[in-house]
């Protein structure tokens, strides 16, 4: 008697269990974020509208017509007491080193695919050059690699309209310099050369927890910046790689390296 | 009828849920709470088991994923005669993913549902101390394959299936000398493709356990279950996370509860790691309930 009762009860469980199974779900919830960002930005004028750019340099008057450069990677970092950050980067005398560099790997703290920012862009408006999805930590600064562009680089110029082909290039720099009542004279740089990693510590910490799954890492070029202490007639005429540590041209790239900030 | 109760459920050692989750199994496959007993003729058992257990793959940092499961399965086996057994194992899966970047991924849906065979080849076909025979099972891919919210199916790692069939067979003996009982089997296990073009390595899934029945209504073991396979793979590309071998010491309990109805509990320690990569498999807890029903 009792063993029918169970019986019954186990028929009715599993006809329980077996409508349970009918149902089915599947979810899921968007993880950590960050997005990476890059803008031309003037540090001693005003911002300007898209196109040429126009900015003053030990008397000279210079007008960029086209500029482009090349970021072919930004990674976030957790350690930053390492020595190459800025403090000691701004005193390095080795800027570039003389090897192109094409795609890297992304991973989950870094971007891997090279991205042409064009200075003569807006002032101030951002290029997103990627989006990390890292785990959670507290980052504390970003190391931006300046190298050349592959032909899977995004944001690549239209090269038949005009426009530098940024293939195998790193920097790309065409306009005029004016110096206070001289003659107008031509500025004309295009280089594969990789230049040395720009390791920036952000303002404040950011940190990516389940409480803050977003974040955002905006980096300012301060282009106005790039030929400060160089000799623009001397780099007009030029022979001399910029590689090499003598050079104007050498001093150029110093000083592209050192104008990239966080915005 | 208490002890022989015992006596069939000692064979469950090796773990009552064969396939324990999509890409991973230990255990005899033919074993639910019922599957290895000694079969008379029109028997028919039932049981549900919870079985927990949790993975880890990938690298901290990198790719890393942390993978929850629960799952109940109810299992149905029946004996025509007394030399097959026949089984059916129907889960119903949670299983829950976490990735190194905290996104997240749920999956709740029944599993794949696999039907096994057992044969006894032993001379008698009453009970006796030397038992053995073949043993062979068909996973079918009933466990849908999920998506998200925009249609993009889920994680392969989270789902409840992995979209294939798979065949396996081995064979296996069981020695009984009241209080004392031995039970071990192996059997290969060969998938077809499923889900995300994945492909699941060829494995060799094996055990060993010793019972001992301290009382009439209580009996505890200790087993050992292994599983020795191929790498993965997902189009045609070698998961390096995946493959290996890895054994578990299991140690458990079977209480009668009252004629009929006994409950078994275990627990699955990792012991022998050896898996390929960068994948960790947790500890396995395992609570049933079995049922002996009679049929006239």
């Amino acid at each position: 008697m009792i063993s029918k009762y169970i019986n019954l009860i186990i028929i009715a469980a599993m006809s329980v269990y077996l409508s349970a199974c009918t149902s089915s779900s599947g979810s899921s919830s968007a993880g950590t974020q960050v997005t990476i960002s890059v803008a031309p930005s003037p540090a001693n004028v005003a911002a300007m509208p898209a196109g040429a750019k126009t900015f003053t340099v030990n008397g000279n008057e210079i007008i960029l017509t086209k500029a482009y450069l090349v970021i072919s990677s930004a990674t976030i970092e957790t350690d930053c007491s390492a020595m190459s950050f800025r403090a000691a980067l701004d005193g390095m005398l080795d800027i570039v080193v003389p090897v192109a560099n094409a795609h890297t790997t992304s991973t989950p703290t870094s971007t891997g695919e090279p991205y042409v920012i064009n200075i003569l862009g807006v002032d101030g408006g951002l290029n997103n050059i990627g989006a990390l999805s890292p785990p959670a930590a507290d980052y504390c600064g970003v190391d931006v690699d300046i190298s050349a562009a592959d032909a899977d680089a995004s944001n690549l110029p239209d090269a038949g309209a005009g426009e530098p082909d940024m293939i195998g290039k790193t920097l790309f720099i065409e306009g005029t310099y004016t110096p206070a009542g001289g003659l107008t004279g031509n500025i004309l740089m295009s280089t594969g050369t990789t230049l040395i990693n720009r390791n920036l510590l952000l303002s404040a910490l950011m940190m990516i927890s389940p409480n803050n799954l977003n974040g955002s890492v905006k980096i300012a070029i301060n282009y106005d910046t790039w030929f400060d202490a160089v000799d623009l007639n001397i780099l007009e005429n030029e022979v001399a790689a910029p590689t090499d540590s003598s050079s104007e041209g050498y001093k150029v790239l110093q000083n592209i390296t050192n104008s990239i900030h966080q915005l | 009828m208490i002890r022989k109760s015992i006596l069939f459920l000692s064979c469950l050692v090796a773990s009552p849920v064969a396939l324990a989750c999509s890409t991973c199994m230990v255990g005899d496959p033919t074993q639910s709470l019922m599957g290895a007993e000694k079969p008379f003729e029109n028997r028919l058992r039932m049981s549900v088991d919870y079985l927990s257990r949790s993975e880890e793959l990938g690298v901290e940092g990198f790719n890393k994923k942390d993978i929850d499961e629960n799952r109940v399965s109810l299992s149905l086996a029946y004996a025509p005669s007394t030399r097959w057994m026949f089984g059916l194992n129907i889960p119903y899966v949670n299983r829950q993913l976490e990735s190194f970047n905290l996104s997240s991924q749920e999956v709740t849906t029944i599993g794949d549902i696999t039907i096994t065979v057992k044969n006894f080849m032993q001379k008698k076909e009453s009970a006796q101390k030397h038992m053995y025979g073949f043993l062979g099972g068909l996973k079918l891919p009933t466990a849908e394959e999920q998506d998200d919210d925009n249609g993009v199916p889920l994680d392969f790692d989270v789902q409840a299936g992995q979209g294939a069939t798979v065949v396996n067979a081995g064979a296996w003996y069981a020695h009984f000398n009241y209080p004392y009982l031995f039970y071990t089997s192996a059997s290969y296990h060969v998938a077809s493709s499923g889900y995300q073009e994945f492909q699941a390595g060829d494995a060799l899934v094996y055990n060993a356990t010793a019972q001992y029945s301290s009382k009439h209504d209580l009996a505890y073991y200790l087993g050992l279950e292994g599983r020795s396979s191929q790498k993965d793979t997902f189009s045609d590309i070698d998961d390096e996370d995946s493959g290996g071998t890895i054994v578990f010491i299991a140690p458990g309990l079977i209480y009668t509860i009252k004629q009929d109805l006994l409950l078994n509990a275990t627990v699955k320690f990792p012991a022998i790691d050896q898996l390929n990569g960068d994948h960790d498999e947790g500890t396995i807890f395992n609570i049933g309930l079995t049922y002996d029903f009679e049929i006239h």
